[in-house]
Formats: structure tokens, sequence, C-alpha cells
């Protein structure tokens, strides 16, 4: 089982396939589908586009970046002795959620 | 005996500072014909089906330079202090010297460009690259009233009577496949983007 799941994470990590449904627990999962997803929307926004597009985009990159950077704390420290979990966390830990700030100036 | 300067030693350079006059010099695109070739040809022959069955179309998004996400990009980091502007990679095509004689200087010509770009409310860095680079996505709103009837790639009618009548119908998603174009994956997390992938 473990040697399974230690292979599912080398893969994943390796892969990094977008909303990838595999063995991870619901925890990681759960924070590599909203880290993925603040990855793609912050490569959407652009000043040039309509304003309704834009407002949604925002509420969409505060949900779901806001998400992935409060997970991947809480994440970190619930597998700190799980070398492959952390290996997994840290390989969706892209720089949209880590550049994350959670109030607007 | 030297004395030390407050201020930061700077580099000489001959590039032009930071500061919001930077912000057009690299507009957007909505237009199709900006999109690879391929992918062009994709999206055509879709938005010609989808037009022909009465189907409303506006484009918002097709390509974005890398030299604009290179500006957008590093001028949000300067901007949030998450980079020091002599640290901001130089990219070809693009000669700007983020480095302002002091830091505070830096920040607000920083500050001014995020301005400029209407980042007020983005509260994480604009992606460094994304489908809309490589001229492989488009962005459009998509509406029809009642049922339509609509060709496939391969030239066979479908008929959708199914909502929602937005860019989000699952069969308007794979007539758009058929043709080579996308629905995102990631489902309504971004309503309007279609692509290459599907991502």
């Amino acid at each position: 089982m473990l040697k399974k799941l230690t292979v599912t994470v080398a893969l994943l990590v390796i892969h990094k396939t977008p909303f990838a449904g595999t063995a991870l627990p619901r925890d990681v999962q759960a924070f590599v589908n909203n880290a993925e997803a603040c990855e793609h929307l912050a490569g959407e926004w652009d000043s040039s586009l309509p304003k309704k597009d834009k407002e949604e985009i925002e509420r969409n990159i505060d949900k779901y970046c806001g998400k992935a950077k409060r997970q991947l704390g809480t994440l970190r420290v619930k597998y700190k002795t799980n070398s492959g979990m952390l290996a997994a966390i840290d390989a969706h830990a892209n720089d949209s959620v880590k550049s994350f700030v959670a109030e607007r100036d | 005996m030297a004395t030390k300067s407050a201020k930061p030693t700077v580099a000489a350079s001959t590039a032009e500072l930071s500061g919001a006059q930077w912000v057009k010099r690299f507009a957007a695109s909505a237009d199709i014909k900006d999109l690879t070739p391929s992918f062009r040809k994709a999206v055509e022959a879709f938005i010609d089906a989808m037009t022909a069955a009465d189907v409303r179309v506006r484009i918002s998004s097709t390509y974005r330079s890398p030299e604009r996400s290179y500006l957008m990009h590093w001028c949000w980091k300067i901007r949030h202090k998450q980079v020091k502007p002599e640290d901001v990679p130089a990219m070809a095509g693009v000669d700007i010297n983020w480095v302002h004689p002091t830091a505070a200087e830096s920040i607000e010509a920083a500050r001014k460009m995020t301005e400029a770009f209407d980042m007020r409310a983005l509260k994480t860095e604009p992606a460094f690259h994304s489908l809309h680079n490589e001229g492989r996505a488009i962005d459009m709103t998509i509406s029809w009233v009642g049922a339509i009837t609509i060709k496939n790639a391969d030239g066979s009618d479908v008929l959708i009577k199914t909502a929602p009548r937005t860019g989000m119908n699952r069969q308007l998603k794979t007539i758009g496949a058929s043709y080579g174009v996308k629905k995102f994956v990631g489902g309504a997390k971004d309503k309007p983007h279609w692509s290459a992938t599907g991502r």
C-alpha cells in the first residue's frame, strides 16, 4: 500500500497532471485542484478584458488562490514527516499561489 | 575619506525607466488573426459554424505577447515588494530599467504601472506564461436563443435544445472539440476560455 502511494505521488510530481483525480489524500487533492485553478486564472487576467470578465477572474483568484495558500501552510505542517507527500505538495505550490496577498492595497 | 551615500548605487543604463508610459506599448489582441495558424483555422471554422446557427459570439482575448506578460508580471512583483527591482531579469525587446535612483521611487513607478494595468484588485502576480502567449487560446462569450442546429466538423447537423445556452453547454463543447477548439477542462472556473488543449 505504501509502495503504491509512493509511486502515485512520484508520478504526480513528475507529470503534474492538472485536475488529475489520483489516489492522493483528499486534502492534498483539494489543494492541487485549487493551486492549478489559481495558476490558470493568473494566466488569464489581462487589463484589456471587459470589466465583467476581469472582476470574475479576480473573484476566482481570491477564492482559489486564497484557499490554496491557506491549505499550503496547513499541509506542509501536517505532512512534514512524509517526504513523498511534501514533494507532491511543493510540486504544485506554484508562484501564483505563493505570491497571493490576502489583502488588496 | 569617502562618505557613504544615502542612495543606493545605480548602474548606468541607457534603458528607459519604468513607469506608466510602458503599459500601452505592448497591446493585447482580441483578433483571431493573431492566433497561431493551425488554431486560427480551427477557431475560424468553429465560429463560422456558430454564426451560421445564429449563435452570438463576442471575442475578448486571443493573443498576449510575452513582452506584455513580462511587464505585467514584474511590475506587480516589485509593487508588492516580492522582488528587488535590481533582481528582475532583462527581456530582449523590452528595454526597461526597473531600478530608479531610490528603492521607493522604483516601487512607486511599479505602482503606477500596476494602476495603469488596472491591477488594483488583483491579489496574485499575473502568470508569466499562458496559452494566450502562444496564440493557442481564445476567450469568448457565447449565447443564443431557443434551439439551434449547428454543423459539426464532419459536416453533420447537431440539434442543441439543452441548457445552458452559452459556451458552457455540453453539446457545444463537443462540437467545438470536433473542430479542435477545446473548452477549458476546469469547468466554471473560467467560462470564456477555449484553447487548443483544453487547458
